[in-house]
């Protein structure tokens, strides 16, 4: 299964990285902003995707509408230091599977991961 | 600002750290900032519109910012392009999670990150600005906060 | 030699087969090339085979076939004529090859090639390169008996690969390099650019007609109706296909696609290539020499692209590179029982090698030579326009609708020009084509400028214009300012709850939506929904990118398009208020300072502005104590607060004094808290918190009354008037009474023998508040009620006087009430009381040291505290005060009589 991590900090985007290693997953890139995201998202079609929300360029609700407009089916994963409901309801009515709030911790994003995965934990 | 707003705020970074590290910040004794600048090695800057004006920051030593990475990484060496990356993220985090508190109303920008000692940063920031030094395992840093 | 009847038809038939080649190579030369040079590419086709047989028949027979010089040349049978059959149709065959060699040229060179000039290419072909090169291969074969001098070395080329194909070729290249590719087939960047073919069907039935003329071209070179004839074709076949198969196998992966070329040339090459040996080789070696004619086809035009010779239809590859393949296959495939040369295979590859070369050597040595120097006398090449506009149209003055046509579209895709028109050529399909594009054009163009004057409204029209659909997009034609409004490009075709999301609160945006959906719905009465606008008055905020925010106030308005009770659209108008919006609440807030200020300015009013400068001065510098305080990171913290405790203490009752009220009242506010902090044990940073708000609230209200005096000028001009001895003595006395009145007292003051003038303003501001501590210890503890006092007998109002004397370098000042005096047996018991001391300890304590009780922090005998006292701050405030300026206090006091303060200061400067 394909991923693509997306948070405009590359110490973010080598957290989740790393936290996620057990799932075998494929990395088909990282991206720091939404108009990146999307190219890369565009050239793999990867399954599961990790979404920030306050980027620079394109933010991670708009990068997300595009995302589902091209491929519906991906599993998306919005992790945002925006907490408040609203944001979060926002990002799952636009289809987002899972909602993530900053910081994490180690354990919280991979079952969040598995959720989403539908796998037993 | 309000006491319930302040405190809303040192919460959400004595948690970060909790969350982060498991060991939580704690408070040194706040106080107003006046003309002189008080900012570490590296400075993540956020400016705040909608419901509230102004901007906060926060501001860290290398020492510090390299344990907390140490905490999030594992022993990835962490070069300067990294700490720059990781007060940014911190500030940015702190900042977003105070939507919980102000609402989907609080706008804030992407940060904007500083190195070394800055002049210019205040005139984000509303005075009165209140600077509250946050202690992590013994090493300083603080938060700024002015809003109107 | 006799020849029966039946090899007399076979070998007519077999001319007609080669006839019907010139037809295949028309079309696939014109197929091949662009429809502007299409029928010019035919026409050579169809002038060559005139010329060639005639040029042929009058010299070009005799010198191939006439009676040999040596093996050089023939010298007879000039003007062809017998009354025999086989030599008419001998001579009927070798016109018709010699048509095919010289035919080869026109392909190559087409698109650029002035007709006159090959013509004479033409003749030359046929007139003397073909023919002498001919008669060293095949001369004789009229006589019966091999006479030129390469066939009688052994050179064999059955129907000619070389003979024919190559000389063609030779020439064509030689013409090549002198004429120089077409106009933009090179790019300067190395690029090829493809000049694609105008009709590939045309093309494509064209090789299928030069396959089967190849039936009679190789069949019909056994001269005879022999049996080999049947082998010979089936080879050919097999050698065709085998080249299409092998061009397309390899040129396909590397092209990524099935070239039409690969196809078309994989099989002409096949098919030139087994036309040297193809009566002397087995069925799998055709198979072979096929295979690895189309690869070789492939290759050499790549290289001659590489080498810039622009080849047209792919003749050299063909017709040269297959040709030559074709004639070494004989040396190495051939059976030499059937080559009949004697020679071994390596000298019969030697000599299939000599006959290469002298072929070269002689057809492109010749026509260079001689092209070079026509093209000398007059170019061969036509002019650029010429080139640019076609060869049809240009030498021919003849032209294809479909062209036409296409010069219109292209013309009016260079010039964007809307008012040009195709050619309407009736009862033709391009015609048809072309009226029904006018058409289009004309209704178009009327629109177009319609639009045009639209869209220059929309470019300058200040506010932000535009359509929205029934799906909430923007429409592709919107104001050019509403880019700017939106500070985003390329809004069309953009969802408008999306564009607003970047930039609209949430709430707002939620809002908004649902508006926006309502508008669309015609049941909503308009008059309504247009009330409820909620973009009315917006908030924009864009992230600069700077951390910080760009903010605008945005003002939509509505209008329902509807077609029918349909609303298909709406139309949209935004403004940026924002100036406006700025403009109104400035005005509204500096009306409001004003306000504030005026209040403010009628609070202080009464205060002399020198004073009230100290006052202002050491405010700030408290302040600025209490701050250093909070942020001296080290220290006990209950030191720290003891120290804020006082100087917030201090700030009190000098702002009591002055009857700044809202500056007593903020640190009155700040005191308490510290109060409660310091019974806190470790206090910690977020009980601090609230302190920093106190603080910062206080310290605000000091820095408005600050700018609001530097504003008002105007009082400096009256600071002179009474002075500040006079105006220490005014306050003081109304602070005393004011005090007094809120205790039920009543109190008189009498500091008239007291001047601090002269004193430095550092040194006048810590007297005056060590008496202001005094005037409110004698006020609240000190004096009784008037009725108490009654009885007493003294005086109902209290009275304080205050004198100051100058001693030397001292300033001895001093302070006396008439009260109840202190009760040193009261002390003692707070003491106890305090746990600061137990009860033996306490009674024995000294007199004096009883009295010093009162400068204690904290210390204090009243039950419940107020604004004035009971803090037991106001005596450890004096202590502290006293200490600063380095002065020494004394005290007296008597029960139920007097408590005085004598308190001397030197002049020469407070020690720090």
């Amino acid at each position: 299964m394909k991923l693509l991590i997306v948070d405009d900090s590359n110490i973010m985007r080598r957290a989740i990285e790393k936290y996620l290693t057990d799932f075998n997953l494929e990395l088909v890139g990282t991206a720091g902003d939404g108009e990146a995201a999307l190219q890369l998202f565009k050239a793999h079609l990867p399954e599961l995707v990790t979404l920030d929300i306050t980027m620079p360029r394109m933010d991670g609700l708009a990068c997300l509408d595009e995302i589902m407009r091209l491929r519906p089916e991906t599993k998306v994963l919005v992790i945002s230091a925006l907490k408040d409901p609203s944001t979060g309801l926002q990002a799952l009515r636009k289809g987002a599977k899972g909602f993530l709030a900053k910081p994490f911790s180690p354990e919280e994003i991979r079952s969040e991961v598995q959720q989403i995965l539908g796998l037993s934990s | 600002m309000t006491e319930v707003e302040l405190k809303a705020f040192t919460r959400v970074v004595t948690q970060y750290f909790n969350n982060v590290t498991g060991t939580a910040a704690q408070l040194g004794l706040p106080y107003i900032k006046g003309e002189r600048q008080e900012t570490f090695d590296y400075t993540g800057v956020i400016g705040i519109s909608g419901s509230r004006k102004g901007g906060v920051y926060y501001t860290a030593g290398k020492q510090l910012l390299e344990a907390l990475g140490a905490f999030i990484l594992g022993d990835e060496p962490l070069d300067d392009e990294a700490l720059y990356d990781l007060v940014g993220e911190l500030t940015n985090t702190i900042a977003g999670n105070m939507r919980e508190i102000f609402g989907s109303n609080f706008l804030i920008s992407v940060p904007i990150i500083m190195k070394g000692k800055i002049d210019d940063i205040v005139i984000k920031l509303k005075p009165p600005v209140f600077i509250i030094p946050i202690i992590w395992n013994g090493m300083n840093s603080h938060l700024a906060i002015g809003l109107e | 030699m006799e020849h029966s009847m039946l090899d007399i038809m076979w070998v007519i038939m077999a001319a007609s087969l080669v006839f019907v080649m010139q037809a295949g190579f028309a079309m696939v030369e014109s197929g091949l090339t662009r429809s502007k040079n299409s029928i010019n590419v035919a026409i050579k086709n169809l002038t060559d085979l005139g010329v060639s047989l005639i040029v042929y028949w009058l010299v070009g027979f005799g010198l191939m076939f006439g009676l040999s010089f040596s093996g050089i040349f023939g010298t007879s049978e000039f003007f062809f004529d017998s009354g025999d059959a086989w030599p008419m149709v001998f001579c009927l065959f070798q016109a018709v090859f010699c048509s095919t060699a010289a035919t080869i040229v026109s392909g190559a060179v087409a698109e650029r090639m002035r007709y006159i000039s090959y013509i004479f290419a033409t003749i030359l072909m046929a007139l003397v390169i073909y023919p002498v090169f001919g008669h060293w291969a095949w001369g004789g074969a009229l006589q019966g008996s091999a006479s030129g001098w390469l066939a009688k070395l052994g050179f064999v080329d059955f129907a000619g690969s070389t003979v024919v194909h190559s000389v063609g070729a030779w020439v064509a290249l030689a013409i090549l390099v002198i004429i120089g590719p077409r106009a933009g087939r090179y790019k300067s960047d190395g690029t090829v650019a493809p000049l694609s073919g105008s009709n590939i069907p045309m093309a494509v039935l064209g090789v299928i007609l030069l396959w089967f003329g190849w039936f009679g071209f190789n069949g019909g070179s056994t001269l005879a109706a022999s049996e080999n004839v049947a082998g010979i074709i089936l080879r050919t076949c097999l050698a065709g296909a085998a080249g299409m198969l092998s061009a397309l196998l390899i040129g396909w992966p590397l092209l990524k696609k099935p070239d039409v070329n690969l196809v078309i040339n994989g099989a002409l090459a096949g098919l030139v290539a087994i036309t040297a040996g193809c009566h002397a080789v087995s069925a799998p070696q055709s198979i072979l020499i096929g295979l690895v004619a189309g690869v070789l086809m492939f290759a050499s035009s790549i290289l001659l692209d590489k080498l810039r010779i622009d080849d047209a239809v792919g003749a050299i590859p063909v017709h040269l590179v297959a040709g030559i393949w074709g004639t070494l296959a004989v040396a190495i495939f051939g059976n030499p029982d059937i080559l009949g040369t004697g020679l071994s295979p390596l000298e019969q590859l030697g000599i299939q090698g000599l006959g290469i070369t002298v072929c070269g050597m002689w057809s492109f040595g010749v026509a260079w030579l001689v092209v070079k120097l026509i093209n000398a006398i007059t170019p061969i090449r036509v002019s650029q326009i010429d080139e640019a506009n076609g060869l049809n149209k240009a030498e021919h003055g003849v032209s294809t609708e479909i062209y036409d046509l296409f010069s219109v579209l292209d013309q009016q895709a260079k010039t964007g020009d809307l008012s040009l028109r195709a050619p309407e050529e009736p009862f033709t399909e391009a015609g048809q084509i072309a009226g029904m594009y006018n058409n289009v054009m004309s209704k178009l163009e009327a629109d177009t400028i319609a639009k045009d004057e639209y869209l220059q409204i929309l470019h300058n029209v200040s506010d932000g214009l535009f359509l929205l659909d029934q799906d909430g997009v923007i429409g592709p034609y919107y104001a050019a300012s509403l880019n700017k409004i939106f500070e985003t490009d390329q809004l069309a075709g953009q969802k408008l709850s999306a564009v607003l999301a970047r930039f609209v609160a949430e709430e707002t945006r939620a809002v908004a939506e649902d508006f926006l959906q309502s508008c669309f719905d015609s049941r909503i009465a308009w008059r309504h929904l247009e009330k409820m606008n909620p973009l009315l008055d917006a908030m924009a905020y864009f992230d600069n990118g700077q951390g910080d925010f760009l903010e605008k106030n945005l003002q939509f308005l509505f209008r329902r398009l509807e077609d029918g009770s349909v609303v298909k659209r709406l139309l949209i108008l935004v403004r940026d208020t924002s100036a406006e919006k700025n403009l109104s609440e400035e005005i509204e807030k500096t009306r409001e300072l004003g306000k504030q200020e005026m209040e403010m300015l009628y609070r202080v009013m009464h205060v002399e502005p020198k004073t009230l400068q100290e006052f202002l001065d050491g405010l700030h510098r408290d302040l600025e104590a209490i701050n250093g305080q909070f942020r001296a990171g080290e220290g006990n913290v209950h030191e720290r607060l003891s120290q804020v405790f006082r100087l917030t203490h201090a700030i009190k009752g000098d702002a009591e004094l002055l009857q700044l009220d809202f500056i007593g009242g903020k640190a009155e506010e700040l005191e308490n808290r510290v109060r409660e902090l310091l019974k806190v044990s470790e206090p910690g940073g977020e009980e601090f918190l609230a302190l920093t708000l106190l603080y910062s609230e206080l310290a605000s209200a000091s820095t408005k009354l600050r700018e609001l005096l530097q504003k008002w000028t105007g009082f400096q001009a009256q600071t002179q008037s009474i002075g500040f001895d006079g105006y220490l003595r005014q306050s003081l006395a109304s602070m005393a009474s004011r005090l007094a009145s809120r205790y039920n007292k009543e109190v008189s003051l009498d500091a008239s023998g007291l001047s601090l003038q002269f004193l430095s303003p550092q040194l006048r501001k810590p007297i005056k508040d060590i008496l202001v501590q005094f005037v409110r210890n004698a006020v609240f503890h000190g004096f009784e009620t008037p009725d108490v006092r009654g009885n007493q007998g003294k005086a109902s109002a209290g009275l304080i006087q205050i004198s100051g004397l100058r001693q030397d370098k001292m300033l001895v000042v001093r302070f006396r009430d008439d009260g109840k005096g202190l009760d040193t047996g009261a002390l003692r018991q707070e003491a106890v009381k305090r746990g600061l001391m137990d009860s033996a300890k306490a009674s024995a304590m000294s007199e004096r040291d009883a009295l010093g009780l009162i400068f204690q922090s904290g210390f204090t005998t009243v039950a419940v505290a107020d604004s004035v006292a009971g803090k037991g701050i106001g005596m450890s405030l004096v202590r502290s005060l006293v200490k600063e300026t380095g002065s020494s206090l004394s005290m007296r006091t008597k029960k139920g009589a007097y408590t005085e303060f004598v308190l001397s200061i030197p002049l020469s400067g407070a020690k720090q």
